[in-house]
């Protein structure tokens, strides 16, 4: 173990893994927290043995469940939907479930890997939302973690920080991500933007878990299942250039796709595996530490893939005010300033594209503007999102000097 | 070229009333507009502490409201205070700014009866007429009128007679400029001389005075088209308007619809003189 140790964690509904950031090998290995060798994955399970009043988790946990103890599943879930679980006679928070598997894994942590001190852990979930991420954090800490060694990213963003970790002929177009665990069946597709520095990585995700239930409903067998499947894949590599695919989750398992992927293998390379995830946080947990992501810009989900720009006079010259910056979830964008027009009726935007090779000027001419004096119109600008690619400025006369506002309204699309 | 300001700080809640010129403010903006107008006559308005919390507090600047109360403190002049002032955004350009405190050096070089002219000539730039006027009559009647230069007794005589003009006095608004211009031969002042005896009718007069004043070619044409450019602005207006729908009415024999048409339109008239008046 190194001064710094940079760990992984993908908590699962099902099992949990975890990486911890090779110095030597410059890469994550995987960790097994139950001790045996080859064997990275930990289920995310509790057991109570009432007898003791003890608590175990994983493998161990499974074990005491067949000798009798009270097995708890779907901590996740249940962490989820705040389901209180009755362990015995009593009524637990699924918080504290959730709290002692943790506690577990933290202790099995430090013992394999030597009571390293830990840097930073990057942990991921499925549906690793807002509230999720609170309710994590407010765990961790109850257990000693502080809030800077920690950083919660969805599946996606393992995703993209494990693919521009591979070999770069592997991620030089397209990579695609199939994710099924049995339940949900998830797409993604990555694509890099390289024509500008930083590199755009954006991430479109879909999800296709109703599409597959539909499926199971009319009791498709495997062989269709397959068929499905790869219909599905061919359908969205359809006029896109994806020349890596990787497959993961335990879904998988049992070899049921085994004819589609060796299609899907044409012109291609297709990888599976179960710890995309753990690895993926692992790199992440290292690079955002260490600071080392600027040469990156990653998009997915709500992010703008563009900053605009506002030219105003400030600080005795012209130059550009920021208004919304790339990046940025397009609820979140609420811009809004106060200028004063000054010999003209222009307001001139740069909007930046990371995607596109370069930037736009927009111009917003304000028509039939009052006949005032110079320099005493004086306007509320607003700029908000309605949604990913559609930004709106509002311009509002608010008066100046006891002189009335008109409440006179301009509005364009950016 | 044109340019669009950032304003710094914020708009707040509630406005700031200054005093001296019973006016209200919401950003320093707005501030520094009021100051640059009024710069010799809002100058207790910068010692008052309050001004510098209301920035602090309710603008949003408290790093700029520590640094004025500081100078306050060090008992700094009026155009420190200003020049403070004027710093804090860029509303106004740095040669804007020493223009003003040029002006402002100036008005203290002026002697007592043109320091009160040029009050009254800011007055009528806002549009004070009643108060204008007084200070205009008051120099007039007074002794030290002596004390200003002809040029200066004329550009007084034809403000006033500006001032008359409004008031719907264009026969005394003549008599003013015409006295303007044999002070300050100020070509504006023989200029609206000659125009108000046009629109008074007085023809022969008129042709009296060309004669004699022999005005250059240039500002006989600039008045021909001025008078024609408002006569076309004048029938563009919706009063204008209003009289040729009248007209009509009165010959289509509806004469209940014309008089009740005409008491509404003098009726608005009379209400846009009486505000001309009160401004």
């Amino acid at each position: 173990m190194s001064e710094e140790n940079f760990f992984g964690l993908d908590l699962g509904e099902e099992m949990t893994q975890l990486s911890w950031y090779s110095p030597r090998h410059q890469a994550p290995e995987s960790v097994s927290l139950s001790g045996k060798e080859q064997e990275f994955l930990f289920p995310t399970l509790l057991c109570y043995r009432a007898q003791a009043q003890e608590w175990l988790a994983g493998e161990d946990a499974l074990r005491m469940a067949a000798r009798g103890g009270e097995l708890v599943r779907g901590l996740l879930g249940k962490l989820r939907r705040k389901e209180p679980v009755l362990v015995g006679e009593q009524s637990i928070l699924p918080e504290l479930l959730m709290e002692r598997y943790l506690k577990s894994v933290l202790e099995l942590l430090r013992l394999r890997c030597g009571a390293a001190k830990l840097t930073c852990m990057a942990v991921t979930a499925p549906g690793m939302d807002e509230e999720l991420r609170t309710t994590l954090l407010q765990i961790f800490l109850t257990l000693g973690i502080k809030e800077e060694q920690l950083i919660f990213l969805n599946r996606t963003e393992c995703f993209m920080y494990y693919t521009i970790h591979t070999k770069p002929e592997l991620w030089t177009n397209d990579v695609a991500l199939f994710d099924y665990d049995g339940e949900h069946f998830y797409y993604d597709r990555l694509s890099f933007a390289r024509k500008r520095k930083p590199i755009a990585v954006t991430a479109e995700h879909m999800d296709f878990t109703g599409e597959l239930e539909q499926q199971r409903q009319h009791g498709s067998d495997e062989e269709r299942r397959a068929y499905w499947f790869y219909e599905m894949a061919m359908k969205q590599f359809h006029k896109q250039y994806i020349t890596t695919v990787y497959v993961t989750g335990l879904g998988f398992e049992g070899g049921w796709a085994g004819d589609a992927l060796k299609k899907l293998c044409n012109g291609r390379r297709v990888f599976q595996g179960q710890n995309l995830y753990t690895k993926g946080a692992c790199y992440a947990a290292r690079m955002i530490f260490l600071g080392l992501r600027k040469d990156y810009m990653f998009l997915f989900g709500d992010m703008i893939t563009e900053s605009i720009a506002l030219c105003v006079y400030k600080d005795t010259r012209n130059d550009y005010l920021e208004l919304a910056k790339v990046g940025t979830p397009y609820q979140q964008v609420h811009t809004k300033i106060r200028v004063i027009l000054d010999a003209t009726d222009e307001l001139e935007f740069l909007v930046d594209d990371i995607l596109k090779k370069e930037s736009v000027h927009e111009v917003m001419i304000l028509e039939n503007l009052m006949q005032r004096e110079n320099k005493t119109i004086c306007l509320e600008l607003e700029l908000t999102y309605v949604d990913r690619d559609t930004p709106v400025v509002r311009v509002r006369d608010i008066g100046f000097i006891e002189k009335q506002s008109t409440a006179r309204i301009w509005e364009q699309i950016l | 070229m044109g340019k669009v300001i950032l304003c710094v700080g914020r708009e707040a809640e509630q406005p700031y009333v200054l005093q001296t010129l019973n006016v209200s403010i919401r950003n320093m903006e707005e501030l520094c507009y009021m100051i640059y107008r009024n710069p010799t006559s809002i100058q207790e308005e910068l010692f008052r502490p309050e001004l510098y919390e209301y920035i602090g507090a309710e603008l949003g600047m408290p790093e700029r409201a520590a640094y004025l109360k500081e100078l306050l403190h060090t008992h700094a002049g009026a155009k420190d205070m200003m020049v403070a002032i004027f710093c804090s955004t860029d509303y106004y350009s740095e040669a804007e700014i020493k223009a003003v405190l040029a002006e402002y050096d100036a008005y203290f070089q002026l002697k007592p009866v043109e320091r009160r002219k040029r009050d009254a000539d800011r007055m009528l730039r806002e549009k004070r007429w009643q108060e204008a006027s007084a200070i205009y009559q008051d120099i007039l009647d007074s002794e030290d009128v002596l004390e200003l230069k002809d040029a200066d007794y004329g550009k007084l005589l034809h403000n006033l007679a500006v001032l008359e003009a409004h008031g719907g006095n264009l026969k005394e608004a003549s008599k003013l400029w015409r006295d303007a211009y044999e002070r300050s031969r100020e070509e504006e002042s023989l200029k609206q001389y000659l125009l108000a005896l046009k629109l008074l009718g007085k023809e022969k007069l008129l042709d009296q005075e060309l004669k004699f004043f022999m005005p250059r070619r240039e500002l006989i044409e600039q008045m021909q088209k001025d008078l024609y450019l408002a006569r076309e602005a004048a029938e563009r207006t919706p009063e204008y308007r209003e009289l040729e729908r009248l007209r009509e009415l009165y010959e289509q024999g509806k004469i209940k619809e014309y008089y009740q048409g005409m008491d509404a339109l003098l009726e608005r008239l009379k209400q846009q003189c009486r505000e001309c008046m009160q401004l």
